[in-house]
């Protein structure tokens, strides 16, 4: 029967897991190319969420301030999971036990579900709002969820290296 | 490359910096320097990932909607206030373990590229990213690529010194 304890061991005996984790060099390099990910997709994101929230770039459009980082975000995103997927295969169990990843999980779907109901619902007419100061109260709530969640993504990622 | 290596006879601060209320009141508990490390991380998140932002338009890649003039303003205070956390988190990271500092064959070139890379933001790359012109000259792409190398230098020895 399908357990996720038991993927998460068949994944750390996998021979690519256990390279990683035994070369000292390929993790901390994996470490920091996370980290470096991270900030090329979120700054861009905190871009875009402060426009909605109506702290930036308030002299253009949503839409515009939009196309202009979603490029840099993709990038971002593609780096980040990447090493992220690695990271995770060096050492799968130790994911499985370690609360702050749970809690990294929770908040990647929940910055996921912010992103799809934004998307699917109010932004569906931004055409409609998006130059109008302030931003409707259903976008200004999206982008703080945003900058919450992501906030909370990237303490829990950081807390769980120290096994704490 | 260690302080304790090139210039020994800064060791009686070192020893100062140790003994300190801060010091013993920081090494007294488990949970600060976690804490301080993982605001550090976010300082940058906010900090890297605005200026990565700033160096891609000035070279040419993402944002071409706007002038370096106007985002470098837009973002003038978002990359202080960041610059300002990461600078008072990193202090007491430092406070923490002092003696680890002096021997760490990392924090010294880390220490340098970081106020090589202060001075170069808030003067050469001041000047050279408010063109107000969609086309950025070679110089402000030269200048760019200074900047990516001064802050993911600093990125990469603040990786390091976990590891050296």
């Amino acid at each position: 029967m399908f357990s996720i304890l038991g993927f998460c061991q068949w994944l750390q005996d996998t021979s690519i897991g256990t390279q990683i984790r035994e070369s000292t060099l390929v993790f901390p390099v994996l470490e920091g190319s996370h980290l470096l990910g991270l900030a090329l997709m979120m700054a861009p994101v905190m871009m875009y969420d402060l426009r909605l929230v109506g702290l930036m770039w308030t002299s253009d459009p949503v839409s515009k301030v939009k196309w202009q980082f979603l490029p840099i975000t993709f990038a971002g995103f593609f780096f980040m999971v990447s090493t992220g997927v690695l990271l995770f295969w060096s050492e799968p169990i130790k994911c499985y036990n370690s609360l702050y990843f749970r809690v990294k999980v929770v908040f990647l779907i929940i910055a996921g579900l912010n992103a799809l109901v934004f998307h699917s619902t109010i932004d569906r007419t931004a055409s409609q709002w998006e130059s109008t100061i302030p931003t409707p109260t259903r976008a200004r709530i999206a982008g703080f969820c945003s900058l919450i969640t992501w906030t909370m993504v990237i303490f829990a990622g950081r807390y769980t290296a120290y096994n704490l | 490359m260690s302080f304790s290596a090139l210039f020994p006879s800064t060791i009686p601060f070192f020893r100062w910096c140790d003994q300190t209320w801060l010091c013993n009141a920081i090494k007294g508990t488990t949970w600060v320097f976690p804490l301080t490390e993982t605001i550090h991380i976010l300082a940058l998140v906010v900090l890297l990932g605005s200026i990565m932002l700033l160096d891609f338009r000035l070279l040419g890649i993402g944002i071409r909607n706007w002038t370096p003039w106007r985002i470098a303003n837009e973002l003038r205070r978002y990359i202080l206030w960041a610059l300002v956390v990461i600078l008072v988190t990193g202090w007491l990271l430092f406070m923490a373990e002092p003696m680890k500092a002096y021997d760490n064959m990392a924090f010294l070139p880390k220490m340098t590229l970081l106020f090589s890379a202060i001075l170069f933001h808030y003067t050469v790359f001041r000047k050279a990213s408010s063109i107000d012109k969609l086309y950025t000259p070679v110089t402000a792409k030269f200048a760019a690529l200074v900047s990516l190398f001064l802050w993911f230098g600093i990125g990469v020895m603040g990786r390091a010194i976990g590891f050296v």
